[in-house]
Parts: C-alpha cells; sequence; structure tokens
C-alpha cells in the first residue's frame, strides 16, 4: 500500500492543504524540508490521527490543544462550527483505490473554547470498474486493522529522533509480533488456530457422535445368530417329531390286530382287586347279620315280660303316680308334737296308728315309683331294638345281596378278559405299547419344544426388527461419523501444510531479516572493523557481535544503534512482504556526515521498490544528503509559514 | 484486498500442495476470507463449509 494523497482541512497548522506523492520513474521517494515549528512532524501525526484517532509525535502540551486550525477558531467567533478533516489516500496493488477519511466538528455556543464532537471515520474502497464500497465506523476501524494494523505502524512511521531508543522501548516480544504481523505469519496461526477449533469441535462430535454402532451392530447380530440357532433348533425337533410319529405308527400298525393287552391286563387287574374289596364286604355284612341275629335271640323271650312292665310304666304315668309326689314330713311333724297340725288337737291312739300306717303306705308306693323309673328307659330302649331288628335284617340283606351281584359281574368280566387274552403274546404286545408311550412321549415332549421355540422365534423376530432398525440408525450415524472423521482428518492436513509453510516462512523470514539487517547495517556503518555479525536469536531479540565475538549491543553509540534500527526496519520491510509506505521524520538527524551519507543512499535504494517519505529538518538536509537524494526524489518541498505563521503552505524545491 | 496479502505466504503454499490444487486453492480461500474479514462470529460456519467440501472431494478421489 502506498500513498497517494493526503489532504488536510483545518488540521493544526494545516487551513487546506493537498499533497500528492506522484510516483517518479524509478524511485518512489519523497522529500520534505522544514524548519523546526513549521509542521513539519504534524505530516506524520496527521496520517496517524486519520488512521487511528491519535498523534503520537505531539509534545504533550500540544496534545492538550485542539487540532482545530487556530486561524478558523479565531474567524469563527462566538458562535458557528468547523470541521477537521483529514483525508489519506493509498492504492493498493495498483487496481484498488482507498480512502481513509477523518473527521470532526468543533462548535461554539458563546463559549471561550469550541467544544469537540461528532468524530466520524470511514474508508471508501474503490475498484477498477468503479465500484465503491464505504465502510463506517467500526467497520473502517477493522479495515484499518487488517490492512496497516496499529501495533506495528512505529516500523512505518519513524521519528529518527527517537530511534536512538528503538530497541529500548521495543521489546524483542513486540519485534516478534511486528514481524508476524508484517509478514502476516499471523495470519497463518490465525486459521491454524481457528482450523484447531474447528477440529476440536468435530472431535467433540465425533466422541459423541456414536460411540454404541459396534454395540447395536454385534446386538443385531447376536438377535440374528440366536434366531437362527432357534430355528435350526425348531427344524431338528421336527425331525425328531417326525421320527416318533413314523415309530409311532408303526407300532399302531402292530397293535391293531392284538386285543389292548395291557388295558385288558389292567382292567383285569383291577377288577380281582374290586373282588376281593367286594368280598371282604360281602364277609362283614354276613358277619354283622349273625350278630343281629344272635342278638335277637337272646332278647326275644323277655319281649312279652317287657311289654308288659311297659303298659304298667304308661298306666302310672296316666295315674300321675309316676314321678312320687307325696310329702311325709307334715305326717312325720303329727307323729312327733302327737298334736294334729291343722285342729290342735292331741292325737288319740287310733289317730297316730292310722297316720303311721298312711305313712308307711306313702313311702312304699313312692319307693316303686323310683324303681319303674329307673326300668322305663332300658325297656324303651331294648323294645326298639326288638322293633328295629327286621328292618335292619332286611337291609343287610339287601347289601349282602348287592355284593354277591357284584361279585357275579367282577368274576365274569374277569373271565371275559381271560377269554380275550388266551393264547396272545402279552409280554410282546405290553412291549410294542411299551415303546408306542415312549416315542408318544418323545413326540409330545418334542412338540412342546418347537411350540415355545416358535415363541421365542416370534419374539427374537420381532426383536430383530428392532435391533435392526436400530442398527440402521446407528449405521447412517457412522456414515455422518465417517464424513465428520475425514473432516477432521482434512483438518488436520490443512493445519500441517499451513504449520508447514509458517515454519519454514518464519526461519526463512528471520534469516533473512538478518542477513538483510546485518547487510545494510554494515554498508551504512562507518566503522568497518569493530562489529563482525548481527544475529536474530528466534524470539527476535537482536545481538551485534564484536570482533571478539562478545554482543555489543549495550555500547553501540545512539547514531550506531540508529543505523541498526533503520536496518533491521528495512530489512524487516524488505523480507516480510508487507506492502506499506516508510515515514521518517528527522532521518538522518542524530548521524555522522558519513552515516548520514550511507545511509541516505540507504534510503535511496530502498525507495526503488517501496515509498519511502523523509521529512528533513532544514539543518538535516544538507548540500550532501541533496546531492544524493534530489535526483532520485519524486517530489521534493519544502514547508513554511505564511506571513502571518497560522498557515502551512508548500513550496516546490 | 487480495494484493495486501504476502506473496511468500503463496510460494510457499504452492510447494507445500504442489500435488493437491484442491488443497491450495482452499488454504488460498481461507487466507483471503481472513485477510477481508473481522470478528470471530463468521469463521466457524465458513471453516466448517469449506473443511467439509475439500473432505469429500479428497474422500471422492480416494473411493475411485
Amino acid at each position: 500500500m502506498r500513498i497517494s494523497k493526503i489532504a488536510l482541512e483545518n488540521y493544526r497548522q494545516f487551513r487546506k492543504l493537498a499533497i500528492d506523492f506522484p510516483q517518479h520513474m524509478s524511485s518512489d521517494l519523497h522529500l520534505f524540508v522544514a524548519h523546526n515549528g513549521t509542521a513539519k512532524t504534524n505530516i506524520i501525526n496527521a496520517i496517524n490521527w486519520c488512521l487511528y484517532g491519535d498523534e503520537p509525535y505531539l509534545s504533550g502540551e500540544s496534545q492538550q490543544l485542539p487540532i482545530l486550525n487556530q486561524q478558523v477558531m479565531r474567524e469563527i467567533g462566538d458562535t458557528g462550527q468547523a470541521d477537521v478533516i483529514v483525508e489519506v489516500y493509498a492504492v493498493v496493488d495498483k487496481d484498488e483505490q482507498i480512502m481513509f477519511e477523518r473527521k470532526c466538528t468543533y462548535v461554539w455556543n458563546n463559549k471561550s473554547a469550541p467544544m469537540r464532537h461528532e468524530i466520524t471515520f470511514r474508508v471508501l474502497v474503490s475498484d477498477t470498474k468503479g465500484n465503491t464500497q464505504v465502510l463506517v465506523d467500526d467497520e473502517a476501524s477493522n479495515y484499518v486493522a487488517r490492512s496497516i494494523p496499529l501495533g506495528i505502524r512505529e516500523f512505518f512511521f519513524f521519528d529518527g529522533a527517537r530511534l536512538d531508543n528503538y530497541f529500548k522501548h521495543t521489546t524483542a516480544e513486540n519485534i516478534n509480533s511486528a514481524v508476524l504481523k508484517m509478514s502476516q505469519i499471523d495470519l497463518l496461526n490465525k486459521v491454524s488456530d481457528r482450523l484447531t477449533e474447528v477440529r476440536r469441535e468435530i472431535e467433540k462430535e465425533v466422541s459423541k457422535g456414536n460411540p454404541t454402532i459396534e454395540k447395536a451392530r454385534k446386538e443385531y447380530e447376536d438377535v440374528q445368530n440366536k434366531l437362527e440357532e432357534l430355528e435350526n433348533r425348531v427344524v431338528k425337533e421336527k425331525e425328531q417329531v417326525e421320527i416318533a410319529e413314523n415309530k409311532i405308527g408303526t407300532y399302531e400298525d402292530e397293535l391293531k390286530s392284538c386285543p389292548n393287552a395291557e388295558e385288558l391286563e389292567d382292567n383285569r387287574k383291577a377288577l380281582k382287586s374290586r373282588r376281593v374289596t367286594n368280598q371282604e364286604q360281602y364277609d362283614k355284612l354276613m358277619s354283622r347279620k349273625c350278630e343281629s341275629l344272635f342278638e335277637y335271640g337272646r332278647i326275644i323271650p323277655l319281649v312279652p315280660a317287657l311289654l308288659k312292665t311297659d303298659e304298667i310304666i304308661r298306666a302310672k304315668h296316666v295315674a300321675g303316680e309316676i314321678p312320687p309326689v307325696a310329702d311325709v314330713s307334715l305326717l312325720d311333724n303329727i307323729l312327733a308334737t302327737n298334736k294334729c297340725e291343722i285342729c290342735k288337737r292331741s292325737l288319740d291312739s287310733n289317730s297316730r296308728e292310722e297316720i303311721t300306717k298312711l305313712r308307711q303306705l306313702i313311702l312304699m308306693s313312692s319307693t316303686i315309683g323310683k324303681e319303674l323309673m329307673q326300668i322305663e328307659g332300658i325297656v324303651t330302649i331294648t323294645l326298639d331294638r326288638v322293633n328295629r331288628f327286621s328292618r335292619d335284617i332286611e337291609d343287610i340283606s339287601g347289601l349282602i345281596s348287592n355284593v354277591e351281584k357284584e361279585l357275579t359281574q367282577i368274576q365274569t368280566n374277569i373271565d371275559s378278559i381271560d377269554s380275550q387274552l388266551e393264547g396272545q403274546n402279552i409280554e410282546r404286545i405290553k412291549n410294542i405299547a411299551e415303546e408306542r408311550r415312549k416315542f408318544e412321549k418323545i413326540r409330545d415332549e418334542k412338540n412342546r419344544l418347537i411350540g415355545r421355540f416358535n415363541k421365542e422365534i416370534e419374539d427374537k423376530q420381532d426383536e430383530l426388527k428392532d435391533k435392526e432398525k436400530a442398527w440402521d440408525r446407528e449405521t447412517k450415524k457412522e456414515q455422518a461419523l465417517k464424513s465428520l472423521v475425514n473432516e477432521r482428518d482434512a483438518c488436520f492436513r490443512i493445519a500441517n501444510v499451513l504449520n508447514k509453510c509458517r515454519d519454514t516462512i518464519l526461519i526463512d523470514t528471520r534469516d533473512k531479516i538478518r542477513i538483510k539487517t546485518k547487510e545494510i547495517f554494515f554498508s551504512l556503518l562507518w566503522k568497518k572493523h569493530t562489529f563482525t555479525d548481527v544475529l536474530i536469536e528466534d524470539d527476535y531479540r537482536i545481538r551485534v557481535l564484536n570482533d571478539l565475538g562478545y554482543d555489543c549491543l549495550g555500547s553501540l553509540s545512539s547514531g550506531e544503534r540508529e543505523l541498526l534500527a533503520l536496518s533491521f526496519t528495512l530489512a524487516l520491510h524488505d523480507v516480510s512482504g508487507f506492502d506499506s509506505s516508510i515515514l521518517i521524520d528527522n532521518p538522518v538527524i542524530w548521524l555522522d556526515p558519513e552515516h548520514k551519507h550511507n545511509f541516505s543512499n540507504a534510503l535511496a535504494k530502498v525507495s526503488k521498490n517501496k515509498q519511502v517519505i523523509l521529512l528533513f529538518h532544514t539543518d538535516e538536509y544538507t548540500p550532501a544528503i541533496s546531492a544524493i537524494l534530489d535526483s532520485e526524489a519524486a517530489t521534493r518541498r519544502r514547508i513554511k509559514l505564511t506571513a502571518q505563521e497560522k498557515e502551512v503552505v508548500l513550496e516546490v524545491l | 484486498m487480495k494484493g495486501a496479502l504476502n506473496p511468500k505466504i503463496f510460494r510457499e503454499l504452492n510447494k507445500e500442495t504442489e500435488d493437491d490444487v484442491e488443497l491450495r486453492q482452499l488454504l488460498t480461500d481461507l487466507l483471503f476470507e481472513e485477510s477481508s474479514r473481522t470478528g470471530n462470529w463468521w469463521y466457524k460456519d465458513f471453516y466448517r463449509k469449506i473443511v467439509k467440501a475439500y473432505a469429500q472431494k479428497v474422500s471422492a478421489h480416494e473411493n475411485k
């Protein structure tokens, strides 16, 4: 990027001034010469203010003053407003025109000092086809940050008067950072870092993408294997069933011509068992019948007496003699007191005898009654048994008859079975039946197994469908996963290439800067034997070795340090590929005549490939310098104040 | 702003990607995009898109 024009309006000593920087055929060198106090340094300040919004080369006092031109301040009076505008025009690669414009407005409001407000900054980017992009505020600042970063401005805007402090103020870290920026290695780093970020993001997705794919596939295969195993088992079991059924069929054919010996035998066995039971029952019934007849034989002679007794008892019950109710205590009292209880007269001997007889009769009647009551129950029970006896005998006889019939039937059946089995090979028939039963058992067992397996197969088929779906889902995820893995690998590959480029450029840049710095430094230096080498460490610490091989940077004179700084900066520009102009205020102010001569030659050389703008103090711009630079300069101008000393004008030299 | 990129970077990229034109183009695109954009909001989508496209091309090439 080279500056093609600077336009200043109401900026400090510049009332309205446009400075063009036309390119010379053979070089791009521009010279300004000025006395002290003629706003020479403010040209660099104006550019800085326009681009970055600050003025780094002002003294502390100057920074307190408004940037508005003082003549304008006087002309405006108590009310009104005025704009300060600085425009920097630049060209990038010959096909992009850029205009940076910063503007601020000062307003008077009946106050002694104007108030500054409304600072605006914009960048207009135009291409060769006439398309213009207008960037404002943050966008404009970002554009500046990308193209001419504030952090490295000290490598293209110099104050030669301060260059002796260059290595004191600018640490190796800053230089390193500047090199990275100027050679755009930081851009490679940025891309590399962002690729790493993107790669990590992809890795996160990969890691949580599909850890269960293998599990899902294995689960599907397990179920599928299990299903196949079950189906094979069903086939085998069915084969077994078929074999069993064939066997059963064979045995059934054999048994068709044979009586069911086993069943018959079982029946016969059951019949015999029943016969034993019935015989036992028959014997018991006969025994009961005999016992009943024997008992009846003992009781039967007593029946008439029992009937008579029963009749008497009934009669006594009817007569109220049973139970006995007479109370002899009254008679006992009369006999004891010998006096009638009713008429209270004494008893005579007849009365006493009559009462005694009456008492004995009552007592005798009562004793008979009690005895009758005692036998009444036995008589009744015995007569009941007599009455029940015939029924019992009938019942027992009936039961005996039934058992006899059943025993006859059982014997008939046994005889029938015996006749059926007569002449048959019972053992063989039984063996065949046993074999058939065995195979029927096998068949039934196998059929149960087949049923169970079929149920399991149904379940497994459902499970397999689920597993297949799950696997399908995981497979789809896996495909996405593969893409992610490819993307991750791509990130690695891209970053590797990028980092290789970066490392190569870093090493190459540092080495070239070292060689170039040494070359320029030794070409500018008048001492040809004191210093032997210039080294640049990995972290961009600069070392100058003396003829004994020691680092002597700390003992360099101011002039030597300035030469080293300029050499380093020129080398940096030359090597880094950073495309910007170099502006140097007071470029040779501290240098001896010999160094001024050499340094001017170096700048003239640099200006053949890069725009160089030099702001000389009048005393700096000696005839010797003029002799070297004038012929190379595209423009040569003197900065001077007008007669009123309120405005700067340019005069072509 | 294409002229603002350090030509050395492209020289090295060309060397490193001699046999991979796609990668060279991808890196060129990334560098131009980075040099012409600011902020962080845009880069993830852009990078993912460009990396994905490159990965697909590489994968397709490998499957040939």
